[in-house]
């Protein structure tokens, strides 16, 4: 009679993980759902949340868990902040970047850095989902799991490839936007940045975006 | 009398469990807490640029483990300091640090750091100084190639467990 029970909490524990997992779309309902992200990205002028990251190490079987607020406007420029339990402002206008850390501020030309551009270019467009249509960065795969739309991106260029084996993207189905961020890396090593509280298209205190 | 004895064995048991896992009592400079973790904002500078990030340590009996990423998450480094052979290996190492010069610099600065950090004395070593402050920070500089290393300890985060269902 014991192992019987534990036969059938067995199963149904199997069936309950794999109907979590996710589910491979078609063809035609890919382009069909990147076309529906791009059409709602296309409407996006301003993003403003909060933000949660959980960093995962695999060798120390830890994590490190991050708070924050990220403020977006286009065509390119970003507020992405961490309050807690580290203070450190990431700004970009346009082609600059200016740090602010334990009251010293560092201005950088992302054009100088390859490592800040791929940085900048991950955090620009994961935000708004446009890494989708980047195909020649990218081999782009949708799920669907519950109520997300998943892409998965796997990078083809060399410097994104020694970052990331994997970008994973969570959509809200019902409103095309990006929900959160995984980032997988080749060691075993993951980033989860949650998005929360998302406002689209308010208004914003452009000073955010000041370099000064 | 009896259930005394069973309580002073319990009590025993617990100590003794407790010092197999976490060697924390050996560590004079670096701040591990009672399950054997230490949190750094962590930094280094260079005559021309600063590299800043978070340092995660993790202390048994056999080895200190690590890792360093950057604010965003992107991986430094990993790295093992082996007690017994006083040994620093570097692993996952990220592109642009993961040259042979710069992994011997960094290995050697990090073996400074953890022999000072398990003597009661600072390690002599004619291109490197250690100074430590009350408040747990921190500055390892190596003189030969003007590089410093600085520690600040992060606040322990009460509330990490609850944040997002694992």
């Amino acid at each position: 009679m014991k192992k019987l029970t534990v036969f059938i909490s067995l199963t149904l524990l199997s069936i309950a993980s794999f109907s979590q997992s996710l589910k491979p779309v078609s063809p035609a309902q890919q382009r069909a759902m990147i076309t529906k992200i791009m059409n709602v990205e296309s409407t996006i002028k301003t993003i403003q949340c909060n933000f949660v990251q959980i960093k995962r190490l695999s060798m120390l079987n830890d994590k490190m868990v991050s708070h924050g607020r990220m403020i977006y406007q286009k065509p390119s420029s970003l507020h992405w902040e961490y309050q807690s339990p580290y203070s450190y402002i990431f700004i970009i206008n346009g082609a600059k970047v200016l740090i602010k850390q334990g009251g010293k501020k560092n201005s950088i030309d992302i054009k100088s850095s390859r490592m800040f551009q791929e940085i900048t270019r991950i955090m620009m467009n994961s935000v708004t989902g446009k890494d989708l249509m980047s195909s020649s960065e990218f081999n782009v795969k949708m799920y669907t799991q519950y109520n997300d739309w998943i892409a998965d991106l796997v990078p083809k260029r060399h410097q994104m490839k020694s970052m990331f084996s994997t970008i994973r993207i969570y959509f809200d189905s019902n409103k095309s936007i990006v929900s959160k961020i995984e980032m997988f890396e080749k060691g075993g090593d993951k980033t989860e940045i949650e998005l929360r509280n998302v406002q689209i298209n308010t208004h914003i205190n452009e000073k955010l975006f000041n370099l000064d | 009398m009896k259930s005394y004895l069973i309580w002073i064995s319990y009590l025993l048991f617990i100590a003794m469990s407790g010092s197999a896992q976490v060697a924390d009592g050996s560590h004079k400079i670096l701040l591990f807490n009672s399950e054997g973790s230490a949190r750094y904002s962590f930094s280094i500078q260079t005559k021309k640029a600063e590299l800043t990030g978070i340092y995660i340590l993790r202390s048994t009996n056999e080895q200190v483990s690590g890792s360093v990423f950057n604010e965003f998450g992107i991986k430094a480094f990993d790295m093992i300091f082996l007690r017994e052979k006083a040994k620093v290996k570097l692993m996952n190492v990220i592109g642009f640090l993961n040259k042979w010069y710069i992994r011997n610099v960094v290995k050697k600065d990090m073996r400074f750091l953890f022999i000072t950090d398990f003597q009661n004395k600072i390690y002599k070593d004619p291109y490197r100084s250690i100074e430590y402050n009350a408040d747990g920070t921190i500055v390892l500089k190596n003189l030969k190639y003007g590089l410093i290393y600085t520690f600040i300890p992060l606040k322990e985060q009460q509330d990490d467990k609850h944040e997002i269902a694992e």
